[in-house]
């Protein structure tokens, strides 16, 4: 489903350039749950970032389900996210000033749903995510775990292809974290493939793949037999 | 989408109710400046053009072809002959207005008398109400029409029509045969009696009338033709050599025309160009206002664009949000300007000395225009946020507050140093007007100005004698004087010659005046001796005035008329010695004494050569009364009644000289006045601007504070590193604008003949006060922040 070839990104201020990404080559296929790990700096929230289209390389390939990306102007990308792709922040990244259930209709809003079939998908997926009695709160109501539920019902509710994933449980404690981490593997279950970002070797276990990321190299790639098996 | 942009918008006002309030604050006072200048600066366009025919009407004027000199003054009989002559003339009229006090039964009123002739009607707009015939009105020689305000006045309750009223002394009274409705404010005239005048028509140029003359032109007749025809007619009529014929669009004459006879002050269209750029430059800066704070705003907002993105938001989406959260302030910064305009304009009518109200201003061109410049600003202000933060890539914003927009905050610097740019120009300019002002009303005329009260012309008889007696016994009276001296008008005569064998053209004004003239105005002598009955030469002549002598005897006796010159006039006619002889031009006499400079006109000219001549039993003139009393008002009323007391039938009106003089400086005043309210609003809105600006920039600096604090900072450092840069951003403001305004106030101060020496000291207060007002604002909001406890600071972060 994403094929990554030599991919090359360099962050330039008016004295420094730091390469943040330098020739990774990574492939995921359909149903995969992989997890990129790695220290402080090693360049995994930029290859997630550039795997969800939030930005932009210097040099390399990016395909996803056979179609080039990396060519795509402002617009394209924006339009190419919005049907593919859904996000979890570790900072959840809600909107303060939207309620629980407007955060989460918003994308299908920008996908252009009718208000009808987006009162009744938002409505299913708050079900889902067990979190109808807050569908009126604001985020600065809810506890971090309920808001990183908000968060991934936001990110599954146009049912996208791909799920990219920073940090979901990185300012969680840890049974919230648990939680969260269940969630994503049912939804890997149900068939989304799930790309994510995590410093924890806990939450690395419940992917397929693990693969290490070092001064913006892949250093090594790893599978998860307890989980690959599981699958089979 | 458009709900849930309009629902995060609200919100989010509301959350930020602090810099939303100062944001729409800064809007509304920067909105309201720029419409109310628009609503004067139509209101100066629109002068004259209600009269329907206004494109086919002009003024004459007569230019001298050599010389700069236009005058209004010419022979009467110029309207008719032109009728007469050129068939594209198709009407005219003239216009003789004086302003005086009349009597209805028991109440005074001050009136303008208007005497035109019929075909008035033909040119201006003015509606016949009531009453008079439009085919029959002003035939008659003792027919008035009075207007509808003064009617309400005079005759309240009852039909002003067929009551009679008298407008001068002893003469029949006139019968009111109509009203007319009032002429608009806007109107280079105004009168408030229309009655016929019987100006004898000739175009004799041995005299001119002040009253100026109009005409029709047909439709689609250009006043080329008609000026082309003239040409071929100056010789017919006697024009004197180097006079031509200028036809002044009635439209124009509010704003282009500086003759010395306009019937009203006019305006002058300078000052149209300088209050439309400073209304320009208060847009600016609420404009500028408004984008500084939307950016630094937004980026608290930078979290919430970065999910919208990352959610499939287009730049496009994102430009119509920001554009349209943007006009949610325009929309209502708009509504409040138009509420409260209606209060303001008055207001601002009150400080300019007009008094026009709302619904004299408003109409669809105002509200039109207002609304153009505000949707055009709304506009910009809205475009450049909109821009920079819908460019933001997603993954920068989603950081969070970095505290970084594109372009570095070196714009947003840019920004400030611009709106203190304009506010410091403003603020030397108005200093430099007030001095100026003040400069006028201080500066020595050659006589005293202060405790005298002078009347209107009166054509008194030898009651003033009695009146002049009784008055002098009066406390608080010092002296009375009569003479034909009208401040800042004219000084009686005038007389220009050329002696022979000499290209020299001499001018001389000349000022007739009684005995006590001198020691009413306090005008000092510095050579030879003051008029004085002692004189028995000076004595004879006025005692006999020359009746029953001959002719070689009167010549005799005006040789020995006693004449007293300014140092100009002295200078202009190289007399070094008092007792000298003069017999050039009007001056017919014996030079007895040489007094200071005595300048009673504007300052914007220099001081004319003037000689005084004794009259010294004349009744007729302008009357002097001057005061030393610690109580004027009570020392007015008492010379008031004196007056009624013994000049029932002649009414007056005393005013005080000073007052009078300072009409002449009206549209300075205006200026003044409008600089030092606009200056106050700008430096107003920097101030508010700044605080915003400073609000966000320590939202972005209180973990450094903090950090700083721990390290062992002062409360001194930390509010030097806050205003520091501020602080630079003024400094480079002032100095940028220091040549700009140096030049553009010499440029208006070189309008004056007697004027300030432009010092330094209006550019060091105007940078003091911008330091001053910047330091307060950026302390004052610093304070609490820096107040804060290091630890929670540290702990939120």
């Amino acid at each position: 489903m994403i094929r990554i070839e030599k991919l090359e990104k360099i962050y330039k201020t008016e004295e420094i350039e730091t390469t943040a990404l330098n020739d990774i080559n990574l492939h995921v296929k359909e149903g995969e749950f992989v997890s990129i790990m790695g220290p402080s700096g090693c360049g995994k929230s930029t290859l997630l970032n550039v795997m969800g289209l939030l930005d932009k390389p210097e040099k390399g390939s990016y395909h996803f389900m056979d179609t080039e990306l990396l060519g795509l102007n402002d617009r394209e990308r924006a339009n190419f996210r919005k049907r593919n792709m859904g996000f979890v922040f570790q900072n959840f990244n809600l909107i303060d000033e939207l309620t629980v259930f407007e955060n989460i209709e918003l994308p299908l809003i920008y996908n252009k749903i009718a208000t009808s079939e987006r009162k009744r998908l938002v409505n299913e997926i708050i079900e889902r995510m067990n979190i109808v009695n807050r569908s009126g709160h604001f985020p600065q109501q809810l506890s971090g775990g309920q808001q990183q539920r908000v968060a991934v019902a936001r990110a599954l509710v146009t049912k996208p292809k791909l799920v990219l994933a920073d940090e979901p449980t990185g300012n969680l404690d840890s049974s919230h974290g648990n939680e969260v981490m269940e969630l994503l593997c049912e939804l890997n279950e149900a068939g989304t493939t799930i790309v994510m970002v995590t410093h924890s070797s806990h939450d690395a276990s419940f992917s397929n793949r693990i693969i290490n990321l070092k001064d913006g190299h892949v250093i090594s790639e790893k599978m998860n037999k307890g989980r690959n098996e599981e699958l089979i | 989408m458009f709900r849930i942009n309009l629902k995060i918008a609200f919100r989010n006002i509301w959350k930020n109710r602090l810099t939303a309030s100062i944001k729409l604050f800064g809007l509304i006072a920067g909105l309201a400046s720029v419409v109310l200048l628009v609503a004067y600066v139509l209101f100066e366009l629109s002068y004259d053009r209600h009269n329907l025919n206004a494109d086919r009407i002009y003024r004459l004027h007569v230019v001298q072809t050599d010389g700069e000199n236009e005058s209004i003054h010419m022979p009467s009989g110029m309207v008719e002959m032109m009728k007469q002559e050129i068939p594209e003339v198709e009407e005219g009229t003239y216009l003789s207005i004086y302003e005086t006090p009349i009597q209805v039964d028991r109440n005074m009123f001050k009136v303008k008398i208007l005497r035109t002739t019929a075909s008035f009607f033909d040119l201006f707009t003015v509606p016949l109400k009531e009453g008079a015939d439009r085919n029959t009105v002003l035939k008659e020689p003792k027919e008035a029409l009075v207007s509808a305000a003064f009617a309400k006045q005079a005759f309240p309750g009852q039909s002003a029509i067929g009551k009679t009223i008298s407008l001068n002394l002893n003469s029949t009274p006139y019968l009111i045969s109509g009203i007319i409705g009032d002429i608009p404010k806007a109107s280079h005239f105004h009168g408030d009696i229309l009655v016929k005048s019987n100006l004898k028509q000739v175009v004799n140029w041995r005299g001119y009338t002040s009253a100026p003359q109009y005409i029709l032109l047909k439709k689609g007749t250009s006043p080329a033709t008609v000026l082309a025809k003239m040409k071929s007619l100056y010789k017919k009529y006697q024009f004197p050599e180097k006079i031509a014929l200028k036809l002044m669009p009635l439209t124009d004459i509010h704003l282009h025309s500086h003759t010395s006879g306009e019937l009203e002050p006019n305006s002058d269209i300078k000052y149209i160009y300088i209050f439309s750029i400073v209304a320009s430059l208060i847009l600016l800066i609420a404009v500028v206002n408004f984008i500084n704070l939307t950016v630094a705003a937004s980026l608290k907002r930078s979290k919430e664009i970065g999910v919208k993105k990352v959610l499939g938001a287009s730049m496009q989406q994102l430009k119509v949000q920001f554009l349209s959260e943007s006009y949610i302030y325009f929309i209502a910064a708009t509504f409040v300007v138009f509420l409260i305009i209606m209060d303001l304009i008055p207001l601002l009518g009150n400080r300019l000395g007009i008094n026009i109200t709302f619904s004299e201003v408003f109409n669809l061109k105002m509200i039109g225009i207002s609304l153009t410049i505000i949707v055009l600003s709304g506009f910009i202000a809205a475009f450049y946020p909109a821009m920079v933060l819908s460019r933001m890539m997603p993954a920068d914003t989603l950081k969070g507050y970095t505290g970084h927009i594109p372009g570095k905050g070196g714009f947003k610097k840019f920004l400030v140093v611009f709106q203190f740019a304009i506010s410091a120009l403003l603020m030397v300019c108005t200093m430099v007007i007030y001095s100026q002002l003040k400069y006028i009303s201080n500066k020595n005329l050659g006589f005293d100005k202060d405790q005298v009260l002078v009347t209107s012309y009166n054509m008194l008889d030898n009651r003033f004698t009695g009146f002049k007696e009784a008055l002098l016994k009066e406390k608080g009276v010092k002296s009375l004087s009569i003479s034909t001296f009208n401040p800042g008008v004219s000084y009686g005569g005038t007389s220009s010659w050329t002696n022979d064998g000499d290209t020299t053209k001499y001018e001389m004004e000349m000022v007739y005046c009684d005995l006590d003239f001198m020691k009413t105005l306090d005008i000092k002598v510095l050579k030879g001796r003051s008029f004085s009955e002692a004189t028995p030469a000076e004595l004879k002549a006025f005692n006999t005035e020359g009746q029953g002598l001959t002719e070689k005897q009167q010549r005799e006796l005006e040789m020995r008329n006693p004449i007293l010159l300014n140092e100009a006039a002295a200078k202009s006619l190289n007399i070094k010695n008092v007792d000298t002889l003069l017999l050039a031009g009007g001056l017919q006499g014996k030079v007895i004494g040489v007094v200071t400079d005595f300048n009673g006109m504007s300052l914007h000219n220099k001081v004319k050569p003037v000689a005084l001549y004794l009259q010294p039993k004349t009744t007729s003139g302008y009357t002097y009364v001057k005061m030393e009393t610690d109580d004027l008002p009570a020392t007015r009323k008492t010379i008031e009644a004196l007056w009624k007391k013994h000049f029932p039938d002649v009414v007056t009106e005393f005013q005080f000289l000073d007052q009078y003089l300072e009409k002449l400086y009206v549209s300075e005043m205006r200026l003044g006045s409008i600089f030092i309210v606009f200056a106050g609003m700008a430096i107003f809105l920097c101030c508010i601007g700044l605080f915003g600006i400073v609000y966000y920039e320590l939202e972005q600096k209180t973990k450094e504070i903090a950090i700083r604090k721990v390290l062992g900072a002062s409360l001194n450092d930390l509010l030097t590193l806050m205003n520091k840069n501020f602080v630079i951003m003024v400094l480079i403001a002032n100095v940028i604008i220091w040549p700009i305004a140096y030049l553009l106030i010499n440029k208006w101060l070189s309008t004056f003949y007697y004027r300030i020496s432009l010092s330094y000291w209006p550019f060091v207060w105007a940078m003091l006060i911008c330091l001053v007002l910047t330091i307060l604002t950026v302390s004052l909001k610093a304070l609490s922040t820096i107040k804060k406890s290091p630890v929670d600071t540290l702990k939120y972060e």
